[in-house]
């Protein structure tokens, strides 16, 4: 799937791409990310007063010989980042052109990636309206040929329960780090439940959101019977200019809805339509936004 | 409502085929969406609810149904047939009786009544005619049918209310006589109800209207007053007076009676409701001239509070018996005071005006008498050389089978078990009336003209019983009163208002100046003798002046019915009944309603058009 779903350039640009986190997470292992943690690594962070049973090594004897006092330099411990990809699969994503559910699982791909090149550990899970299998988050570029074909054999079915998916993802996961939420975000019972749990769990988030342009502005005339295709609910209606107006106003809304909570939640935004190739979104928007860096 | 073209129904076959063509046009495309609940908000917003939304959703089929529906029936030309009532040319019969110079709050009853006309002739629709009646004591009418309202108006103005008894029965039949049973014309009766002798007549309803004039209910009134010499030596005189009180409530009534503005009688009465006081005074003396008898009350009708009589020397009666002498008779006729008789034993027709004129009254006892044109008679065993009394032959011991009581002839006449011989068989015709009729026979009738009454005796008071009755003295005293009224006693000429009053001359006199109540004099010409008096429609002293003469008439209402200014318990009532109803609706209008429909088709056209403009 690695090559179907990237070239070789592109992979390349992808393995000078590393994620920022905003927040420090305790990582497992040494790592390549900088923590708050004091660890033994090359790179000097700060001067603290010496403390009876500390390590003399650390004395910087150059103060010593100018203060006439001992200082200890301090070094910044590096550990790795767990990456959750948190990956819609409802029915709901099937839409589009392309499907919204196959530019969500690039995406999540090319995060991937990213990730695991940096030695991050990178874990991925579908939500519907249950949780799907998880991938648990592992390191090593090795993982990236499982975290592939994790995602191309995902299927797209069910409903969305996102409050209830994201709630229970984030009780059950064990270790935090930054959650990469890729939907749509289209689910009458709301979202905001499911990303405050994530983000009472210490975890940072980036949310996704994916739409097709037909879900902006539909090109819909006349008499139809609307179907919801995670429901099979119908709606008859006759559709006019004044109706496309009118439910562009509410698509409208309802985005700026989300972006108001996200910036109130401290929650990183980012809203992707389907016919911008999936690659400028990574190594554009994605960076643009200074997720990545 | 009536469809005039009920063919135009087929087009409703439209309905259908539109229905089909919008179900063709508007199939449903299905569409799959993401999620519906942003095209809910969409919906909800929009149309607020679901039954609105259906509606709007299917308003340009609404409009399309309703456009096929109102062209099919506007194409049916419905019209609205309404049953109107046909305008009608109208009678006018207005009432104007005394009994309309009832006060009311709004002024008298004939005031509103007035108004009550002009509106009827308000109403009138164009093209359409009125005449009018007045209905006082004999109807009179004002103008036969006019079509000019300027006209009409200026006459109902001009009738002035009179101070007699109305005759509403007359009034009526003449008006019908005006219509003739045409269902275009209408009689319209304007009055305030208390109409005698309606109830009985058998009035088309349908063409009858009424319109009740009320208002006014206090009164008393006098009703009734007479003077009579008493037969004495010395001069004294009998004045009977009667009150009724006719007010809901008990009044206290002064009454006094002057004689040439001498009070003469005074009297407190207190009258409960519905009470009559009949009072009967003597008063001595040698009394001559204007009685005025006045009830000192203030109520609704005035007329009534006021009566009057003259009280006159005693003039002689001149009675001519020709003929047969008979006992029983010339003594009767000498022995009554006032009368002196004359006997000659037969009369010429040449002698008969000079004999008029020095006699008052002629009997002719079993001689023919020459033609008769005018004068009083009394013949007695023979007939008028008159066609409408013919004998035919003679009838042996005629029975009386009955005998008008009521006539003035025959008031307080009793002729039960008369016993005649044999008596001239009368057959009276048109014109004349029977007053003793026996089997298949008349055996005494009357002549009764303005200037010729003439009564006639079948037989021979010799051979019958009756000079030994006491019916007799009755009888003739009767005759003499009813042939020479004037000459009767004490009482001048005292006549209803509103009646014709005959006068008769001594001498023969060309003009008669007349001075009313109101002190107006009118001069008359005099075309016969007696002389009928037409204009005594006003309660008061008519003064009559001719030569060196001086007459005098009182005229007064003395009419208890016309007094009794109650509103009427049973009024007669003329509302058609429901076939009448149908049957007056004769006129029917029809009004298409196609403009309408169509106009409201080209509100639905547009309001299509709009719908399809706008793209909703």
């Amino acid at each position: 799937m690695a090559e179907t779903l990237f070239d070789a350039e592109f992979m390349k640009k992808l393995e000078t791409l590393r994620f920022l986190a905003r927040r420090v997470f305790r990582g497992q292992t040494h790592g390549e990310r900088n923590t708050l943690r004091r660890g033994m690594s090359l790179e000097f962070s700060d001067y603290r007063r010496y403390h009876e049973g500390d390590d003399f090594r650390y004395v910087d004897w150059n103060v010593y010989s100018r203060l006439d006092q001992l200082f200890l330099k301090v070094f910044t411990a590096e550990e790795d980042l767990t990456l959750h990809l948190l990956l819609d699969t409802s029915q709901s994503m099937q839409m589009g052109s392309p499907a919204k559910i196959e530019y969500a699982k690039k995406v999540a791909a090319a995060l991937g990636y990213i990730g695991l090149s940096n030695l991050d550990r990178v874990g991925a899970i579908a939500f519907s309206d249950e949780l799907g299998v998880p991938k648990p988050p592992q390191r090593g570029r090795q993982q990236i040929f499982p975290l592939l074909r994790y995602l191309e054999t995902l299927p797209c079915e069910g409903g969305t329960a996102l409050n209830r998916t994201l709630q229970n993802y984030a009780t059950q996961s064990r270790r935090s780090g930054l959650a990469i939420v890729i939907s749509d975000l289209f689910d009458p019972g709301g979202y905001e439940r499911g990303l405050d749990a994530l983000a009472y769990n210490r975890f940072d988030v980036l949310l996704i959101q994916l739409v097709d342009e037909t879900e902006i502005q539909p090109e819909l005339d006349g008499a139809v019977r609307l179907q919801d295709i995670e429901t099979a609910q119908q709606r008859r209606l006759t559709i006019n200019r004044r109706l496309l107006n009118l439910y562009q106003q509410k698509v409208t809304e309802y985005f700026t809805a989300i972006e108001t909570f996200c910036t109130k939640r401290n929650i990183e935004y980012l809203r992707a339509s389907t016919i911008v190739p999936f690659e400028d979104l990574v190594l554009q928007y994605l960076r643009r936004g200074l997720y990545l860096q | 409502m009536t469809w005039l073209n009920p063919a135009a129904f087929a087009f409703l076959a439209a309905i259908p085929v539109i229905l089909l063509l919008h179900s063709l046009r508007y199939r449903r495309r299905d569409v799959q969406v993401s999620t519906l609940f942003l095209w809910e908000q969409v919906m909800r917003e929009a149309h607020g609810s679901l039954g609105l939304r259906r509606l709007i959703q299917n308003l340009p089929l609404i409009l399309q149904i309703l456009l096929a529906l109102l062209l099919t029936l506007a194409m049916a030309n419905p019209a609205l047939t309404k049953a109107v009532k046909r305008s009608k040319d109208i009678v006018l019969v207005l009432d104007v009786s005394a009994s309309m110079q009832t006060q009311t709050p709004q002024g008298t009853r004939f005031d509103l009544a007035k108004q009550q006309a002009l509106d009827v002739l308000q109403a009138l629709p164009s093209g359409r005619q009125m005449a009018v009646i007045a209905a006082g004591r004999q109807p009179q009418v004002v103008t036969f049918y006019t079509d000019e309202k300027v006209l009409l108006r200026q006459l109902i103005s001009q009738i002035q209310v009179t101070d007699a008894p109305g005759n509403m029965r007359e009034a009526v039949l003449l008006a019908l006589s005006f219509t003739q049973g045409r269902l275009t014309q209408e009689v319209v009766m304007i009055g305030d109800g208390a109409y005698r002798h309606l109830a009985d007549l058998e009035l088309p309803r349908s063409q009858m209207r009424h319109i009740q004039i009320a208002g006014g209910k206090d009164n008393v009134g006098i009703v009734r007053l007479a003077f009579r010499k008493v037969v004495e030596t010395e001069p004294r005189y009998e004045v009977l007076i009667a009150v009724k009180n006719f007010s809901p409530e008990p009044r206290d009534v002064p009454l006094q009676l002057t004689l040439r503005g001498d009070r003469v009688l005074e009297r407190q009465l207190q009258l409960e409701p519905g009470e009559e006081t009949v009072i009967v005074t003597e008063i001595a003396g040698r009394l001559r001239g204007v009685a005025h008898a006045e009830i000192l009350v203030d109520d609704a009708f005035a007329l009534d509070n006021h009566a009057y009589g003259v009280i006159a020397a005693q003039t002689q009666t001149w009675v001519l018996l020709v003929g047969q002498s008979n006992f029983f008779l010339e003594q009767l006729l000498t022995s009554i005071p006032g009368v002196q008789v004359n006997v000659a034993p037969d009369v010429s027709a040449d002698a008969l005006p000079e004999l008029l004129e020095a006699n008052h009254l002629m009997i002719f006892n079993g001689v023919q008498p020459p033609p008769l044109q005018r004068g009083r008679y009394l013949l007695i065993h023979t007939t008028p050389q008159d066609p409408r009394l013919q004998a035919d032959g003679v009838v042996q011991q005629p029975k009386v089978i009955d005998w008008a009581r009521q006539h003035p002839l025959l008031q307080f006449v009793n002729l039960t078990d008369l016993q005649i011989e044999e008596s001239l068989a009368l057959h009276p015709r048109d014109g004349v009336q029977s007053l003793i009729d026996s089997d298949g026979i008349s055996l005494m009738s009357v002549i009764d003209e303005p200037s010729l009454r003439v009564v006639t005796l079948g037989f021979d008071l010799m051979r019958s019983d009756l000079p030994l009755r006491v019916a007799f003295p009755v009888l003739i005293n009767n005759l003499l009163r009813w042939l020479h009224p004037e000459g009767g006693g004490a009482v001048a000429g005292q006549v209803q208002a509103g009646t014709p009053y005959p006068l008769f001359f001594e001498t023969s006199v060309a003009q008669v100046a007349v001075q009313d109540p109101q002190g107006a004099e009118k001069t008359y010409e005099v075309q016969g003798n007696p002389w009928l008096f037409p204009d005594a429609q006003h309660v008061g002293v008519y003064i009559f002046r001719y030569g060196e003469s001086k007459r005098y008439l009182t005229v007064n209402l003395l009419d208890a019915a016309e007094s009794d200014i109650a509103p009427a318990n049973a009024l007669p009532t003329f509302a058609p009944s429901g076939d009448e109803a149908s049957r007056q609706a004769i006129g029917v209008v029809q009004t298409p309603l196609w403009p309408y429909l169509l106009l409201m088709a080209m509100v639905a056209g547009f309001g299509e058009w709009l719908i399809w403009c706008r793209d909703w």
